[in-house]
Protein backbone atom coordinates (compact mmCIF):
# COMPACT_ATOMS: atom_id res chain seq x y z
CA UNK A 1 0.00 0.00 0.00
CA UNK A 2 1.30 3.42 -0.95
CA UNK A 3 1.12 6.64 0.99
CA UNK A 4 -2.01 7.69 -0.90
CA UNK A 5 -3.85 4.52 0.15
CA UNK A 6 -2.76 4.98 3.78
CA UNK A 7 -3.91 8.60 3.66
CA UNK A 8 -7.34 7.60 2.30
CA UNK A 9 -7.66 5.04 5.10
CA UNK A 10 -6.60 7.72 7.55
CA UNK A 11 -9.28 10.10 6.23
CA UNK A 12 -11.88 7.38 6.74
CA UNK A 13 -10.67 7.04 10.37
CA UNK A 14 -10.50 10.79 10.96
CA UNK A 15 -14.05 11.27 9.64
CA UNK A 16 -15.36 9.60 12.81
CA UNK A 17 -17.68 12.16 14.49
CA UNK A 18 -15.91 11.88 17.85
CA UNK A 19 -12.49 12.45 16.30
CA UNK A 20 -13.85 15.38 14.31
CA UNK A 21 -15.11 16.83 17.58
CA UNK A 22 -11.67 16.45 19.19
CA UNK A 23 -10.11 18.14 16.14
CA UNK A 24 -12.58 21.02 16.46
CA UNK A 25 -11.79 21.46 20.16
CA UNK A 26 -8.09 21.39 19.37
CA UNK A 27 -8.17 24.00 16.62
CA UNK A 28 -10.49 26.28 18.59
CA UNK A 29 -8.29 26.10 21.68
CA UNK A 30 -5.20 26.48 19.54
CA UNK A 31 -6.53 29.61 17.83
CA UNK A 32 -7.48 31.07 21.22
CA UNK A 33 -4.04 30.47 22.71
CA UNK A 34 -2.41 31.71 19.52
CA UNK A 35 -4.42 34.92 19.72
CA UNK A 36 -3.59 35.49 23.38
CA UNK A 37 -0.04 36.71 23.87
CA UNK A 38 1.90 34.97 26.62
CA UNK A 39 0.45 31.48 26.20
CA UNK A 40 1.28 29.14 23.41
CA UNK A 41 0.67 25.61 22.15
CA UNK A 42 3.47 24.15 24.31
CA UNK A 43 1.90 25.35 27.55
CA UNK A 44 -1.62 24.42 26.45
CA UNK A 45 -0.65 20.86 25.54
CA UNK A 46 1.29 20.56 28.82
CA UNK A 47 -1.78 21.71 30.79
CA UNK A 48 -4.04 19.28 28.95
CA UNK A 49 -1.78 16.23 29.35
CA UNK A 50 -3.05 15.27 32.82
CA UNK A 51 -6.65 15.99 31.76
CA UNK A 52 -6.47 13.70 28.72
CA UNK A 53 -4.83 10.81 30.52
CA UNK A 54 -8.04 8.80 30.70
CA UNK A 55 -9.38 9.83 27.30
CA UNK A 56 -9.09 8.13 23.93
CA UNK A 57 -5.41 8.34 22.75
CA UNK A 58 -6.25 9.03 19.10
CA UNK A 59 -8.67 11.82 19.99
CA UNK A 60 -6.25 13.38 22.48
CA UNK A 61 -3.33 13.35 20.05
CA UNK A 62 -5.52 14.81 17.30
CA UNK A 63 -6.55 17.54 19.74
CA UNK A 64 -2.89 18.32 20.56
CA UNK A 65 -1.97 18.52 16.87
CA UNK A 66 -4.99 20.78 16.31
CA UNK A 67 -3.78 23.04 19.13
CA UNK A 68 -0.36 23.24 17.49
CA UNK A 69 -1.76 24.16 14.08
CA UNK A 70 -4.32 26.53 15.58
CA UNK A 71 -1.65 28.35 17.53
CA UNK A 72 0.13 29.22 14.29
CA UNK A 73 -3.11 30.56 12.76
CA UNK A 74 -4.17 32.58 15.81
CA UNK A 75 -0.84 34.31 16.38
CA UNK A 76 -1.25 36.40 13.23
CA UNK A 77 -4.49 38.02 14.49
CA UNK A 78 -2.78 39.60 17.49
CA UNK A 79 0.24 40.55 15.42
CA UNK A 80 -1.84 42.38 12.84
CA UNK A 81 -4.35 44.08 15.13
CA UNK A 82 -2.27 44.67 18.25
CA UNK A 83 1.32 44.87 16.99
CA UNK A 84 1.99 42.22 19.66
CA UNK A 85 2.78 38.75 18.35
CA UNK A 86 0.55 36.08 19.86
CA UNK A 87 3.28 33.59 19.07
CA UNK A 88 6.99 34.27 18.59
CA UNK A 89 6.60 32.83 15.09
CA UNK A 90 4.21 35.69 14.22
CA UNK A 91 6.64 38.51 14.99
CA UNK A 92 7.39 39.20 11.35
CA UNK A 93 3.67 39.29 10.59
CA UNK A 94 3.40 42.24 13.02
CA UNK A 95 6.04 44.13 11.05
CA UNK A 96 3.98 44.52 7.89
CA UNK A 97 0.56 43.34 9.05
CA UNK A 98 0.06 46.03 11.69
CA UNK A 99 1.17 48.71 9.22
CA UNK A 100 -1.49 47.41 6.81
CA UNK A 101 -4.10 47.50 9.58
CA UNK A 102 -3.25 51.11 10.46
CA UNK A 103 -3.81 52.03 6.82
CA UNK A 104 -7.29 50.50 6.93
CA UNK A 105 -6.17 47.25 5.23
CA UNK A 106 -6.46 45.00 8.26
CA UNK A 107 -9.00 42.80 6.46
CA UNK A 108 -6.73 41.87 3.54
CA UNK A 109 -3.85 41.36 6.00
CA UNK A 110 -5.90 38.90 8.04
CA UNK A 111 -7.19 37.24 4.88
CA UNK A 112 -3.77 36.73 3.30
CA UNK A 113 -2.48 35.37 6.63
CA UNK A 114 -5.38 32.91 6.97
CA UNK A 115 -5.42 31.75 3.35
CA UNK A 116 -1.62 31.51 3.25
CA UNK A 117 -1.69 29.48 6.45
CA UNK A 118 -4.31 27.16 4.93
CA UNK A 119 -2.40 26.62 1.67
CA UNK A 120 0.91 26.12 3.45
CA UNK A 121 -0.67 23.78 5.99
CA UNK A 122 -2.33 21.76 3.22
CA UNK A 123 0.81 21.39 1.10
CA UNK A 124 3.04 20.71 4.10
CA UNK A 125 0.68 18.10 5.55
CA UNK A 126 0.55 16.32 2.18
CA UNK A 127 4.35 16.41 2.07
CA UNK A 128 4.38 14.91 5.59
CA UNK A 129 2.06 12.14 4.40
CA UNK A 130 4.16 11.28 1.35
CA UNK A 131 7.58 11.61 2.98
CA UNK A 132 6.78 9.71 6.17
CA UNK A 133 6.76 6.18 4.68
CA UNK A 134 10.16 6.79 3.01
CA UNK A 135 11.74 8.07 6.20
CA UNK A 136 10.24 5.20 8.18
CA UNK A 137 11.82 2.69 5.75
CA UNK A 138 15.22 4.37 6.29
CA UNK A 139 14.74 4.47 10.05
CA UNK A 140 14.04 0.72 10.23
CA UNK A 141 17.77 0.11 9.85
CA UNK A 142 18.44 2.27 12.94
CA UNK A 143 19.71 0.41 15.97
CA UNK A 144 20.53 1.70 19.48
CA UNK A 145 23.77 3.43 18.42
CA UNK A 146 22.08 5.20 15.48
CA UNK A 147 19.25 6.42 17.71
CA UNK A 148 21.73 7.58 20.34
CA UNK A 149 23.71 9.48 17.70
CA UNK A 150 20.49 11.07 16.40
CA UNK A 151 19.58 12.23 19.90
CA UNK A 152 23.05 13.66 20.45
CA UNK A 153 22.57 15.64 17.22
CA UNK A 154 19.19 16.87 18.46
CA UNK A 155 20.75 17.88 21.82
CA UNK A 156 23.53 19.82 20.13
CA UNK A 157 21.33 21.65 17.62
CA UNK A 158 18.66 22.52 20.19
CA UNK A 159 21.15 23.87 22.69
CA UNK A 160 24.28 25.08 20.96
CA UNK A 161 24.06 25.41 17.21
CA UNK A 162 20.90 27.47 16.79
CA UNK A 163 21.11 29.87 19.67
CA UNK A 164 22.72 33.08 20.82
CA UNK A 165 25.14 31.46 23.25
CA UNK A 166 26.37 27.88 23.06
CA UNK A 167 27.45 28.00 26.72
CA UNK A 168 24.00 29.03 27.96
CA UNK A 169 22.27 26.56 25.68
CA UNK A 170 24.45 23.68 26.82
CA UNK A 171 23.99 24.71 30.46
CA UNK A 172 20.21 24.52 30.00
CA UNK A 173 20.55 21.19 28.25
CA UNK A 174 22.71 19.63 30.97
CA UNK A 175 20.35 20.94 33.62
CA UNK A 176 17.54 19.13 31.81
CA UNK A 177 19.63 15.96 31.50
CA UNK A 178 20.48 16.11 35.23
CA UNK A 179 16.81 16.47 36.11
CA UNK A 180 16.06 13.51 33.85
CA UNK A 181 18.36 11.36 36.05
CA UNK A 182 16.10 11.88 39.09
CA UNK A 183 14.09 8.79 39.93
CA UNK A 184 14.51 5.05 39.65
CA UNK A 185 17.08 3.74 37.17
CA UNK A 186 15.17 1.67 34.60
CA UNK A 187 17.88 -0.99 34.27
CA UNK A 188 19.12 -1.49 37.83
CA UNK A 189 16.08 -0.34 39.83
CA UNK A 190 18.21 1.93 42.04
CA UNK A 191 17.01 5.32 43.22
CA UNK A 192 18.98 8.27 41.80
CA UNK A 193 19.00 11.84 43.12
CA UNK A 194 15.77 11.29 45.06
CA UNK A 195 17.28 12.51 48.38
CA UNK A 196 15.10 10.06 50.29
CA UNK A 197 11.88 11.65 49.01
CA UNK A 198 9.29 9.10 47.94
CA UNK A 199 7.65 11.63 45.59
CA UNK A 200 10.88 11.91 43.58
CA UNK A 201 11.18 8.17 42.95
CA UNK A 202 8.97 8.54 39.87
CA UNK A 203 11.20 11.30 38.57
CA UNK A 204 10.38 14.89 37.65
CA UNK A 205 7.00 15.11 35.91
CA UNK A 206 7.35 16.55 32.41
CA UNK A 207 4.04 18.36 32.76
CA UNK A 208 5.12 20.01 36.02
CA UNK A 209 8.38 21.19 34.48
CA UNK A 210 6.77 22.37 31.23
CA UNK A 211 3.95 24.20 33.00
CA UNK A 212 6.41 25.78 35.44
CA UNK A 213 8.77 26.93 32.69
CA UNK A 214 6.17 28.15 30.20
CA UNK A 215 3.44 29.45 32.50
CA UNK A 216 4.88 30.47 35.85
CA UNK A 217 8.24 31.57 34.49
CA UNK A 218 6.68 33.57 31.65
CA UNK A 219 4.12 35.21 33.98
CA UNK A 220 6.86 36.27 36.41
CA UNK A 221 8.99 37.58 33.55
CA UNK A 222 6.16 39.65 32.04
CA UNK A 223 5.22 40.97 35.50
CA UNK A 224 8.83 41.97 36.09
CA UNK A 225 9.12 43.98 32.88
CA UNK A 226 9.21 47.71 33.47
CA UNK A 227 7.79 48.91 30.18
CA UNK A 228 4.21 47.78 30.57
CA UNK A 229 1.97 49.23 27.91
CA UNK A 230 -1.72 49.22 27.21
CA UNK A 231 -2.35 47.54 23.90
CA UNK A 232 -4.68 49.29 21.49
CA UNK A 233 -6.57 47.06 19.09
CA UNK A 234 -6.60 48.45 15.55
CA UNK A 235 -10.14 48.07 14.26
CA UNK A 236 -10.69 46.05 11.08
CA UNK A 237 -12.17 48.55 8.64
CA UNK A 238 -13.70 47.81 5.29
CA UNK A 239 -13.90 44.43 3.65
CA UNK A 240 -12.14 41.41 5.11
CA UNK A 241 -11.51 40.03 1.61
CA UNK A 242 -8.59 40.50 -0.72
CA UNK A 243 -8.61 42.37 -4.01
CA UNK A 244 -7.35 40.87 -7.28
CA UNK A 245 -4.08 42.73 -6.83
CA UNK A 246 -3.72 41.29 -3.31
CA UNK A 247 -4.24 37.74 -4.63
CA UNK A 248 -1.72 38.36 -7.43
CA UNK A 249 0.87 39.57 -4.94
CA UNK A 250 0.21 36.84 -2.37
CA UNK A 251 0.12 33.50 -4.16
CA UNK A 252 3.83 33.26 -4.92
CA UNK A 253 4.88 34.25 -1.36
CA UNK A 254 2.50 31.56 -0.04
CA UNK A 255 4.26 28.90 -2.09
CA UNK A 256 7.76 30.20 -1.39
CA UNK A 257 6.98 30.45 2.32
CA UNK A 258 5.86 26.81 2.29
CA UNK A 259 9.07 25.70 0.58
CA UNK A 260 11.16 27.65 3.11
CA UNK A 261 9.23 26.77 6.27
CA UNK A 262 8.72 23.00 5.81
CA UNK A 263 12.37 21.82 5.76
CA UNK A 264 13.37 24.26 8.49
CA UNK A 265 10.58 22.96 10.73
CA UNK A 266 11.85 19.42 10.14
CA UNK A 267 15.38 20.34 11.22
CA UNK A 268 16.33 19.79 14.86
CA UNK A 269 15.87 23.12 16.62
CA UNK A 270 14.71 24.64 13.33
CA UNK A 271 11.65 26.24 14.88
CA UNK A 272 9.08 28.36 13.10
CA UNK A 273 10.75 31.73 13.72
CA UNK A 274 13.80 31.04 11.55
CA UNK A 275 11.59 30.24 8.56
CA UNK A 276 9.57 33.42 8.97
CA UNK A 277 12.67 35.64 9.06
CA UNK A 278 14.10 33.92 5.97
CA UNK A 279 10.78 34.19 4.16
CA UNK A 280 10.61 37.94 4.85
CA UNK A 281 14.16 38.44 3.57
CA UNK A 282 13.32 36.42 0.44
CA UNK A 283 10.10 38.30 -0.29
CA UNK A 284 11.79 41.66 0.12
CA UNK A 285 14.53 40.64 -2.30
CA UNK A 286 12.14 39.28 -4.91
CA UNK A 287 9.35 41.84 -4.57
CA UNK A 288 8.48 44.26 -7.37
CA UNK A 289 7.56 46.75 -4.63
CA UNK A 290 10.51 46.64 -2.18
CA UNK A 291 9.90 50.27 -1.19
CA UNK A 292 6.61 49.19 0.42
CA UNK A 293 8.39 46.92 2.91
CA UNK A 294 8.26 48.52 6.34
CA UNK A 295 5.13 50.44 5.29
CA UNK A 296 2.69 47.54 4.94
CA UNK A 297 3.67 45.21 2.09
CA UNK A 298 1.24 42.30 1.73
CA UNK A 299 4.07 39.95 0.67
CA UNK A 300 5.64 40.54 4.09
CA UNK A 301 2.56 38.97 5.67
CA UNK A 302 1.78 36.26 3.11
CA UNK A 303 5.24 34.64 2.96
CA UNK A 304 6.09 34.51 6.69
CA UNK A 305 2.63 33.27 7.67
CA UNK A 306 2.89 30.45 5.13
CA UNK A 307 6.38 29.67 6.42
CA UNK A 308 5.32 29.38 10.04
CA UNK A 309 2.41 27.06 9.26
CA UNK A 310 4.53 24.90 6.97
CA UNK A 311 7.13 24.58 9.72
CA UNK A 312 4.48 23.25 12.12
CA UNK A 313 3.87 20.34 9.74
CA UNK A 314 7.61 20.02 9.19
CA UNK A 315 8.10 19.56 12.93
CA UNK A 316 5.79 16.54 12.84
CA UNK A 317 8.01 14.72 10.29
CA UNK A 318 10.86 13.80 12.66
CA UNK A 319 8.45 13.49 15.60
CA UNK A 320 6.23 10.86 13.97
CA UNK A 321 8.83 9.02 11.89
CA UNK A 322 11.81 9.01 14.26
CA UNK A 323 10.33 9.96 17.63
CA UNK A 324 12.57 13.02 17.62
CA UNK A 325 11.11 16.32 18.82
CA UNK A 326 12.63 19.38 17.17
CA UNK A 327 10.89 22.05 19.25
CA UNK A 328 9.56 22.45 22.79
CA UNK A 329 5.97 21.91 21.62
CA UNK A 330 6.97 18.73 19.79
CA UNK A 331 8.80 17.54 22.92
CA UNK A 332 5.63 17.94 24.95
CA UNK A 333 3.59 16.18 22.26
CA UNK A 334 6.11 13.33 22.53
CA UNK A 335 5.35 13.24 26.26
CA UNK A 336 1.69 13.02 25.24
CA UNK A 337 2.40 9.94 23.13
CA UNK A 338 4.41 8.36 25.95
CA UNK A 339 1.56 9.05 28.38
CA UNK A 340 -0.56 6.59 26.38
CA UNK A 341 2.26 4.05 26.20
CA UNK A 342 2.99 4.91 22.56
CA UNK A 343 6.47 5.62 21.20
CA UNK A 344 6.47 7.55 17.92
CA UNK A 345 8.84 6.17 15.34
CA UNK A 346 8.96 3.52 12.61
CA UNK A 347 7.48 0.84 14.87
CA UNK A 348 4.39 2.93 15.55
CA UNK A 349 3.71 3.08 11.80
CA UNK A 350 3.91 -0.72 11.76
CA UNK A 351 2.02 -1.55 14.96
CA UNK A 352 -0.55 1.27 15.01
CA UNK A 353 -1.02 2.55 11.44
CA UNK A 354 -4.67 3.48 12.08
CA UNK A 355 -3.66 5.94 14.79
CA UNK A 356 -0.78 7.50 12.87
CA UNK A 357 -2.56 7.89 9.53
CA UNK A 358 -5.73 8.99 11.28
CA UNK A 359 -3.64 11.72 12.97
CA UNK A 360 -2.05 12.84 9.69
CA UNK A 361 -5.41 12.84 7.88
CA UNK A 362 -7.06 14.76 10.71
CA UNK A 363 -4.48 17.52 10.19
CA UNK A 364 -5.92 18.06 6.72
CA UNK A 365 -9.41 18.33 8.18
CA UNK A 366 -8.19 20.58 11.02
CA UNK A 367 -6.53 22.86 8.46
CA UNK A 368 -9.86 23.38 6.69
CA UNK A 369 -11.62 23.99 10.02
CA UNK A 370 -9.05 26.67 10.84
CA UNK A 371 -9.75 28.60 7.65
CA UNK A 372 -13.42 28.78 8.61
CA UNK A 373 -12.63 29.70 12.22
CA UNK A 374 -10.17 32.42 11.42
CA UNK A 375 -11.81 34.47 8.71
CA UNK A 376 -15.57 34.67 9.32
CA UNK A 377 -15.17 34.48 13.11
CA UNK A 378 -12.50 37.16 13.36
CA UNK A 379 -14.79 39.37 15.46
CA UNK A 380 -14.90 36.72 18.17
CA UNK A 381 -11.12 36.53 18.41
CA UNK A 382 -10.83 40.31 18.52
CA UNK A 383 -13.01 40.29 21.65
CA UNK A 384 -10.48 37.97 23.31
CA UNK A 385 -7.84 40.63 22.82
CA UNK A 386 -9.71 42.99 25.12
CA UNK A 387 -8.98 40.75 28.15
CA UNK A 388 -6.68 42.83 30.40
CA UNK A 389 -3.17 41.35 30.73
CA UNK A 390 -3.23 41.07 34.56
CA UNK A 391 -6.42 38.98 34.38
CA UNK A 392 -4.93 36.86 31.62
CA UNK A 393 -1.76 35.99 33.53
CA UNK A 394 -3.65 35.48 36.77
CA UNK A 395 -5.86 33.00 34.92
CA UNK A 396 -2.81 31.26 33.46
CA UNK A 397 -1.26 30.87 36.91
CA UNK A 398 -4.53 29.59 38.35
CA UNK A 399 -5.00 26.94 35.65
CA UNK A 400 -1.35 25.97 35.86
CA UNK A 401 -1.60 25.40 39.60
CA UNK A 402 -4.93 23.60 39.43
CA UNK A 403 -3.74 21.41 36.57
CA UNK A 404 -0.60 20.40 38.44
CA UNK A 405 -2.41 19.66 41.70
CA UNK A 406 -5.17 17.84 39.82
CA UNK A 407 -2.65 15.51 38.18
CA UNK A 408 -0.48 15.00 41.29
CA UNK A 409 -2.10 16.20 44.51
CA UNK A 410 1.10 16.66 46.50
CA UNK A 411 2.76 19.59 48.24
CA UNK A 412 6.12 18.46 46.83
CA UNK A 413 4.68 18.74 43.30
CA UNK A 414 3.38 22.23 44.06
CA UNK A 415 6.75 23.18 45.51
CA UNK A 416 8.44 21.94 42.34
CA UNK A 417 6.01 23.93 40.20
CA UNK A 418 6.87 27.12 42.04
CA UNK A 419 10.58 26.30 42.26
CA UNK A 420 10.91 25.54 38.57
CA UNK A 421 8.78 28.57 37.78
CA UNK A 422 11.28 30.80 39.58
CA UNK A 423 14.06 28.95 37.74
CA UNK A 424 12.30 29.67 34.44
CA UNK A 425 12.05 33.37 35.37
CA UNK A 426 15.74 33.57 36.30
CA UNK A 427 16.70 31.75 33.10
CA UNK A 428 14.71 34.22 30.98
CA UNK A 429 16.23 37.13 32.90
CA UNK A 430 19.79 36.01 32.19
CA UNK A 431 19.20 34.82 28.62
CA UNK A 432 19.23 31.05 29.17
CA UNK A 433 16.98 29.28 26.64
CA UNK A 434 14.07 27.19 27.94
CA UNK A 435 13.66 24.66 25.11
CA UNK A 436 16.91 22.70 25.83
CA UNK A 437 15.94 22.01 29.43
CA UNK A 438 12.57 20.56 28.36
CA UNK A 439 14.13 18.55 25.52
CA UNK A 440 16.84 17.29 27.88
CA UNK A 441 14.25 16.15 30.41
CA UNK A 442 12.17 14.32 27.81
CA UNK A 443 14.86 12.89 25.54
CA UNK A 444 17.48 12.28 28.24
CA UNK A 445 16.05 8.96 29.50
CA UNK A 446 15.59 7.71 25.92
CA UNK A 447 19.16 8.64 24.98
CA UNK A 448 20.48 6.95 28.12
CA UNK A 449 18.50 3.80 27.36
CA UNK A 450 19.82 3.61 23.78
CA UNK A 451 23.41 4.26 24.91
CA UNK A 452 23.26 1.56 27.56
CA UNK A 453 21.77 -0.91 25.07
CA UNK A 454 24.54 -0.14 22.59
CA UNK A 455 27.21 -0.55 25.27
CA UNK A 456 25.74 -3.81 26.52
CA UNK A 457 25.78 -5.15 22.91
CA UNK A 458 29.43 -4.13 22.58
CA UNK A 459 30.21 -5.26 26.15
CA UNK A 460 31.41 -1.82 27.17
CA UNK A 461 33.38 -0.94 24.03
CA UNK A 462 32.68 2.76 23.29
CA UNK A 463 34.23 2.57 19.82
CA UNK A 464 31.22 0.43 18.83
CA UNK A 465 29.28 3.70 18.60
CA UNK A 466 31.48 4.78 15.68
CA UNK A 467 31.53 1.48 13.81
CA UNK A 468 28.21 2.21 12.13
CA UNK A 469 28.55 4.66 9.19
CA UNK A 470 25.16 6.22 10.00
CA UNK A 471 26.00 6.72 13.67
CA UNK A 472 29.48 8.02 12.87
CA UNK A 473 28.06 10.48 10.33
CA UNK A 474 25.42 11.75 12.76
CA UNK A 475 27.97 12.17 15.54
CA UNK A 476 30.30 13.93 13.08
CA UNK A 477 27.50 16.35 12.09
CA UNK A 478 26.79 16.94 15.79
CA UNK A 479 30.46 17.77 16.39
CA UNK A 480 30.46 20.16 13.42
CA UNK A 481 27.20 21.72 14.60
CA UNK A 482 28.90 22.40 17.94
CA UNK A 483 32.29 23.58 16.72
CA UNK A 484 31.50 25.56 13.53
CA UNK A 485 29.21 28.17 15.17
CA UNK A 486 31.88 28.70 17.85
CA UNK A 487 34.51 29.31 15.19
CA UNK A 488 32.21 31.66 13.27
CA UNK A 489 31.35 33.58 16.43
CA UNK A 490 35.04 33.88 17.31
CA UNK A 491 35.76 35.15 13.79
CA UNK A 492 32.90 37.59 14.06
CA UNK A 493 34.25 38.95 17.34
CA UNK A 494 37.71 39.14 15.78
CA UNK A 495 36.40 41.20 12.88
CA UNK A 496 34.55 43.53 15.26
CA UNK A 497 37.70 43.96 17.39
CA UNK A 498 39.78 44.65 14.29
CA UNK A 499 37.25 47.22 13.14
CA UNK A 500 37.27 48.89 16.55
CA UNK A 501 41.05 49.02 16.49
CA UNK A 502 40.90 50.53 12.99
CA UNK A 503 38.37 53.14 14.15
CA UNK A 504 40.63 54.12 17.02
CA UNK A 505 43.47 54.72 14.55
CA UNK B 1 25.82 36.56 -8.99
CA UNK B 2 27.89 33.38 -8.99
CA UNK B 3 26.72 30.19 -7.32
CA UNK B 4 29.30 30.64 -4.56
CA UNK B 5 28.11 34.19 -3.88
CA UNK B 6 24.51 32.98 -3.77
CA UNK B 7 25.48 30.24 -1.31
CA UNK B 8 27.36 32.70 0.91
CA UNK B 9 24.41 35.08 0.79
CA UNK B 10 22.01 32.29 1.76
CA UNK B 11 24.14 31.08 4.68
CA UNK B 12 24.63 34.66 5.84
CA UNK B 13 20.87 35.22 5.84
CA UNK B 14 20.36 31.85 7.57
CA UNK B 15 22.80 32.75 10.35
CA UNK B 16 21.11 36.11 10.79
CA UNK B 17 17.69 34.40 10.94
CA UNK B 18 18.96 31.94 13.58
CA UNK B 19 20.38 34.74 15.77
CA UNK B 20 17.27 36.87 15.33
CA UNK B 21 15.00 33.93 16.22
CA UNK B 22 17.07 33.20 19.35
CA UNK B 23 16.84 36.85 20.40
CA UNK B 24 13.07 37.15 20.00
CA UNK B 25 12.63 33.87 21.87
CA UNK B 26 14.21 35.65 24.83
CA UNK B 27 12.00 38.75 24.35
CA UNK B 28 15.02 40.74 23.10
CA UNK B 29 15.36 42.87 19.97
CA UNK B 30 17.77 41.19 17.55
CA UNK B 31 21.13 42.70 16.73
CA UNK B 32 21.04 45.54 14.17
CA UNK B 33 23.47 43.64 11.92
CA UNK B 34 21.17 40.63 11.78
CA UNK B 35 18.11 42.76 11.04
CA UNK B 36 20.00 44.57 8.29
CA UNK B 37 21.05 41.24 6.77
CA UNK B 38 17.39 40.18 6.71
CA UNK B 39 16.23 43.48 5.22
CA UNK B 40 14.19 44.36 8.32
CA UNK B 41 14.08 48.07 9.26
CA UNK B 42 15.29 48.33 12.88
CA UNK B 43 13.01 51.28 13.62
CA UNK B 44 9.95 49.33 12.45
CA UNK B 45 11.00 46.23 14.42
CA UNK B 46 11.51 48.25 17.61
CA UNK B 47 7.85 49.24 17.54
CA UNK B 48 6.71 45.62 17.89
CA UNK B 49 5.74 44.71 21.45
CA UNK B 50 7.96 41.68 22.04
Amino acid sequence: MGAFDFLMQGLATAADPMLLFYALIGVTLGTAVGVLPGIGPALTVALLLPVTYRLDPAGSLIMFAGIYYGGMYGGSTTSILLNTPGESASIITALEGNKMARKGRGGPALATAAIGSFIAGLIATLLLAFLAPTIVKLALVFGPREYFALMVLAFVTVSAAFGDSALRGLTSLFLGLALACVGIDQLTGQARLSFGQAELLDGIEVTTMAVAMFAVGEALFIAGQRDQHDDEVTAVKGSVWMSRSDWARSWKPWLRGTVIGFPIGAMPAGGAEIGTFLSYATEKKLSKHPEEFGQGAIEGVAGPEAANNASAAGTLVPLLTLGLPTSATAAIMLAGFQQFGLQPGPLLFATNPTLVWGLIASLLIANAMLLVLNLPLIGLWVKLLTVPKPWLYAGILLFATLGTIGANPSSVELGMLLGFGVLGYVMRLYGYPIAPIVVGLILGPMAEQQLRRALSISQGDWSYLLHSPIAATLLGIAALALIVPLILRARGKGQVLAQLAGDED
Amino acid sequence: MTALQSLRSFFGAFRAAVHAAAAVDMHRTPDARDLKKLGIPKAAFSQIHL
